[in-house]
């Protein structure tokens, strides 16, 4: 199979080898190629298409032919079937007899019944082919047969294609009744009446519908992209339109120089008879229905089928890298058209919800002071530590991680001050390695803290297990004591409060470790805001005895404590949230009537 | 027989463990000293993850493999807290200054970046989930509690509106709980499947 | 008494469990309703033999975990099972733990399933390992290793805590696929705008009856019905009584 590109002989691009139409130009790289049914029209066309043979054909294959051997035909297909040897008995026998009987008839037109008659499908390609190798080094026989023998069968399958595109080709035209005018016609004699316009006598003219109608349909759009000439309204009478018209196809006249367009604005009564004979050789009769018309005059087209072929695949050939280059990725929302007017109101919108959200902390219309009630939950937080004198002790437990430092330590700095002003003895003990410095820097945030000691529960879960059976087994209750690694140490308290940021760790201190603390003991915690809700079921039931959760809770304790609170953290705070809250508003204003996600649109929970 | 020993380890203890918690008073130095097992293990089993974490991006800098230069960092900035903690000590008020004044910025900025997350997400999530019944119900009450979460209804003091916020507060609770309840469920039948030798998390 | 009773509630849970496994003999399917994050996994692993890439399964965070020891072992099981699956594919899953034990676990159960598909030398330990000690280095490891070229695809199962949003959403960012499962409310709470492929609930226990299809994990999953239809039975008991003044 040889990979050598065609060159067009009209515009000198390339095309692929099996093509029989220049992807570029759309003329016939072969003026000779026949299709079943239309050969004694393409006979004619080709008269219309090639003035002359000398000037049609190139030099190439002007001398191919002349160089044809019959003889080497019959040895190189001999071995292809026995159909093809009878072939060329048939052809040897035509070409004696052919050239013995016609002599009025032109020698190009000889010559192509003489290979439309030898060439069986395909087999006349294949021998120009051939030939036209001649000239380039071949490779050595049998590989040059299988290789002939490949392009032979890639030649009738595009032939089938091609047929297949074609499915009406042989069947004749059926006369249409002579009695009925088509409608364009008597659209014209109407206009005739009128007098607005000359007489159109027995022209056939394409009404104005054709004009209009020429790209509505896709074909129309492939013969707008390679053949404009085909394009161009067709004017048979002057004066009927406006626009540069062109006859479709045999009036695009090809020069000696192989110029493939068209000339636009050529004399439109010429062009109106070329489009006469063209008709009256295709054999359109009136009284055709005018989309049947156009329709049938482009099946009659070959070129036509070529080009779609090739660009279908081309299309094809392209959605299928398209394809594979997007697989595996998430589905990509497609651009949608942006109306201006949507979105300057999407704008003035949005700036509507950002002053909303803006100017109460601007102008300090939302007092940043928290003010209310503590929620009884932390009401009895309060009181659980008010009740505890200086001869008591608390085992606070440090139960969260670095990143939740900032707001642990905010939230529980008015429970140690609250218990440094008890004059309560407090015993830090941490579940987690950085708890180790960061009760250092709980202690050294609001009044002065006395330095503690801080212990490391190691095993998390397991070491909260072990805790538990040495407060259930110590003699005493309320103590704390571990033997754990000969690191002794005996924990007195009258309270545990569990500074937790995480609802895991501190359930597991709830109902791993608070059913054998002491009964006269209470069991406190202080946590983050989204963990609140999660703690209040243990306060409700009585395992929990307080609970303080949240920055605002914090502050309403300060409240009750006589202290001072920042005002700037708690407007911050309100900040926040207010910018979360205009978030979500501006992304429900701007997603009604958006696209989702393609792989998202069933939401199914 | 490898497998055997395993499993039989496995049964063995779990059955004990339970037996223990269930007979506290009179198991209870067994328990302790099964539990007190488990930390060591679990203990050793965690250095021995540190270690092979520190052989990976060894061999990654050994390999000069893409992104090298960050397990460098990986592994200087281990061996700077390590040597320094074994060499000053834990308790040294200056390391765990020193710890803690890069740990707490890198960990506090790691949350900051996730709230600007749910920020973005809280603004694409009708493009992302469409409209439907959950995403509506989602976003209504994620606005709902943030709007209960600043404080100004409180700070208003009415007790009527104080007890509907109390309420509203609540509500979350119901559907939490139900889904812990699922949890548990699922992880004790899990448990019962350890139990009786069908789950073999250790081996194949 | 009452710990009599926790013996007795934990027999009948294990007799029901065979009982229901005998009754299903030896069928795997179990008519379990379609998880969609579970569907979408089977997609991910089929996408990932046919690019090329690996997946990156997280199975769960925090050296000071809690829940590791249960929820951690259903990731055991998908790692087993992508491992199985990945046997021909050129990049094999990376497993990601939080935590010691079941960093180690982890590379037991990957050298024993190559062995048992007679793969052993395929097996690598550097294709799991321990990325983080506290639960946000644990984040930033899997975010480092998410950005890698060769990742196709993230898998979090177990054990998930909120801070895995990062990692989750960096993926998205990458268009490449994401699977949550979680344990914990609050990740199922956040994970859910911005990823259709998270569970909810206790749909992670569904995970290993769709891959592995053993009956008795079938029979545990209607087992988790049966309880918590009774449970559900008994709290409706309980309110009606005391409803109607009878003190429980």
């Amino acid at each position: 199979m040889s990979d050598d590109l065609l060159i067009c002989p009209h515009c000198g691009e390339e095309n692929l080898p099996s093509a029989t139409r220049c992807l570029h130009c759309g003329l016939p790289l072969e003026e000779a190629f026949a299709i079943d049914g239309l050969q004694d029209i393409s006979d004619s066309l080709t008269a219309d298409f090639v003035k002359d043979e000398d000037d049609s054909l190139p030099e190439l294959f002007r001398d191919l032919h002349e160089e044809a051997d019959s003889q080497k035909k019959a040895i190189k297909f001999d071995k292809l079937s026995a159909e093809e040897s009878t072939a060329d008995e048939v052809e040897q026998n035509d070409a004696k007899e052919g050239s013995q009987a016609e002599e009025s008839t032109p020698e190009w037109l000889k010559k192509i019944r003489q290979r439309a008659k030898v060439e069986e499908d395909s087999s006349g390609d294949l021998i120009k082919k051939v030939n036209a190798r001649d000239d380039i080094p071949q490779p050595s026989e049998p590989s040059q047969v299988d290789s002939e023998f490949e392009d032979w069968l890639r030649q009738i399958r595009l032939n089938a294609r091609r047929d297949s595109i074609q499915p009406h080709v042989d069947e004749p035209q059926e006369p249409v009744p002579v009695e009925e005018t088509p409608s364009w016609l008597k659209k014209l004699r109407e206009m005739k009446e009128t007098g607005e316009e000359p007489e159109a006598e027995e022209k056939e003219t394409l009404p104005e519908w054709v004009k209009e109608d020429q790209v509505s349909s896709p074909s129309e759009n492939l013969l707008a992209k390679g053949h404009p000439e085909h394009t161009q309204p067709i004017q048979l009478t002057p004066g009927a339109t406006k626009e540069s018209t062109q006859a479709p196809g045999n009036l695009n006249k090809v020069d000696e120089a192989g110029s493939e367009q068209a000339k636009p604005g050529k004399d439109q009564e010429e062009q109106g008879d070329n489009l006469q004979t063209i008709i009256g050789q295709v054999g359109f009769t009136p009284g055709i229905e005018d989309r049947a018309f156009l329709d049938e005059f482009e099946q009659e087209r070959p070129e036509t089928a070529d080009l779609l072929l090739l660009r279908s695949q081309r299309d094809r050939a392209k959605e299928l890298k398209d394809m594979v280059e997007n697989e595996g990725k998430a589905g990509v929302l497609g651009k949608q058209p942006k109306n201006p007017r949507s979105k300057f109101f999407l704008l003035v919108l949005y700036l509507l919800v950002l002053s909303v959200v803006a100017l109460p902390l601007l102008t300090g219309f939302i007092d940043s002071k928290i003010n209310g009630t503590m929620q009884p939950s932390s009401l009895a937080f309060f009181e659980s530590i008010s009740q505890l004198s200086a001869e008591d002790s608390v085992l606070v437990v440090i139960d969260y991680q670095p990143g939740s430092s900032a707001e642990m330590a905010l939230i529980s700095r008015p429970v140690l001050d609250h218990i440094t002003r008890q004059e309560v003895e407090k015993t830090f003990i941490t579940t987690y390695p950085e708890g180790v410095w960061l009760s250092s820097q709980l202690m050294s945030h609001g009044e002065s803290q006395p330095e503690t000691d801080t212990y490391y529960l190691p095993g998390a879960k397991i070491g909260l297990m072990n805790l538990s059976i040495d407060m259930s087994g110590s003699p005493l209750n309320g103590v704390v004591s571990s033997g754990f690694f000969d690191n002794q140490y005996d924990i007195e308290y009258d309270s545990i409060i569990i500074l937790t940021d995480s609802f895991n760790g501190g359930r597991n201190w709830l109902e791993l470790v608070g059913p054998f603390i002491s009964r006269d003991a209470s069991l406190l915690m202080v946590a983050s805001t989204q963990e609140a809700t999660m703690f209040l079921p243990y306060f409700d039931s009585a395992q929990l005895d307080g609970l303080l959760a949240g920055l605002n809770e914090s502050t309403l304790y300060n409240t009750a404590l006589d202290n001072s609170s920042s005002t700037s953290i708690n407007k911050s705070y309100q900040a926040g949230l207010l910018i979360m809250v205009a978030c979500f508003v501006i992304g429900i204003i701007t997603s009604i009537g958006a696209k989702t996600r393609p792989e998202l649109q069933e939401d199914k929970p | 027989m490898k497998r055997i020993v395993s499993i039989v380890i496995a049964i063995t203890t779990g059955i004990l463990v339970i037996s223990a918690i269930i007979f506290r008073p009179q198991l209870n130095p067994i328990l302790s000293l099964i539990l007190r097992w488990g930390i060591l293990i679990g203990s050793t089993a965690a250095l021995v993850g540190i270690a092979i974490l520190i052989k990976t991006h060894y061999q990654r800098i050994a390999v000069g493999k893409r992104g090298f230069f960050f397990s460098l960092i990986v592994v200087f900035g281990f061996g700077i807290s390590f040597l320094g903690g074994m060499l000053l000590g834990v308790d040294n008020p200056g390391y765990q200054k020193w710890i803690s004044s890069i740990q707490l910025p890198l960990e506090i900025s790691f949350l900051g970046l996730l709230t600007l997350i749910l920020a973005t997400t809280g603004f694409r999530l009708y493009r992302l989930r469409s409209w439907s019944p959950l995403s509506i119900s989602f976003g209504i009450s994620a606005i709902v509690f943030l709007i209960l979460a600043m404080g100004y209804l409180q700070a208003l003091g009415d007790s009527r509106l104080d007890k509907i916020i109390e309420f509203i507060q609540r509500i979350p609770i119901a559907g939490g709980r139900g889904i812990l309840i699922g949890m548990g469920l699922g992880a004790l039948v899990i448990g019962i499947r350890v139990l009786i030798g069908v789950e073999r998390p250790y081996g194949e | 008494m009452n710990e009599v009773y926790v013996w007795i509630a934990i027999g009948v849970i294990g007799l029901l469990l065979i009982f229901i496994k005998i009754s299903n003999g030896k069928d795997n399917s179990g008519k379990i309703r379609s998880i969609p994050a579970f569907d979408k996994l089977d997609q991910i692993n089929a996408k990932m033999l046919e690019s090329g890439k690996r997946l990156i399964i997280g199975l769960g965070s925090g050296f000071q975990n809690f829940l590791t020891s249960i929820n951690g072992i259903i990731g055991l099981q998908a790692a087993k099972s992508t491992a199985k699956q990945s046997l021909l594919a050129d990049e094999k899953p990376l497993i990601l733990s939080g935590d010691g034990s079941l960093g180690s676990m982890s590379q037991v159960a990957l050298a024993e399933t190559y062995k048992s598909l007679r793969a052993i030398e395929q097996y690598k330990p550097e294709n799991s390992f321990l990325a983080g000690t506290t639960p946000i280095s644990y984040a930033a490891s899997v975010m480092a290793e998410s950005h890698a070229k060769e990742n196709g695809g993230l898998f979090l199962v177990g054990h998930i805590r909120p801070e895995m949003m990062l990692p989750v959403d960096l993926v998205q960012n990458k268009d490449l696929v994401c699977v949550v499962s979680a344990d914990e409310p609050g990740t199922q709470a956040i994970c859910f705008p911005n990823n259709d492929s998270a569970t909810i609930g206790e749909e992670l226990y569904g995970f290993a009856s769709r891959t592995e299809h053993q009956p008795w994990l079938t029979a545990s999953l209607k087992l988790q019905d049966l309880l918590r239809i009774l449970i559900v039975v008994s709290l409706v008991v309980a309110i009606v009584l005391k409803l109607l003044g009878i003190i429980l």
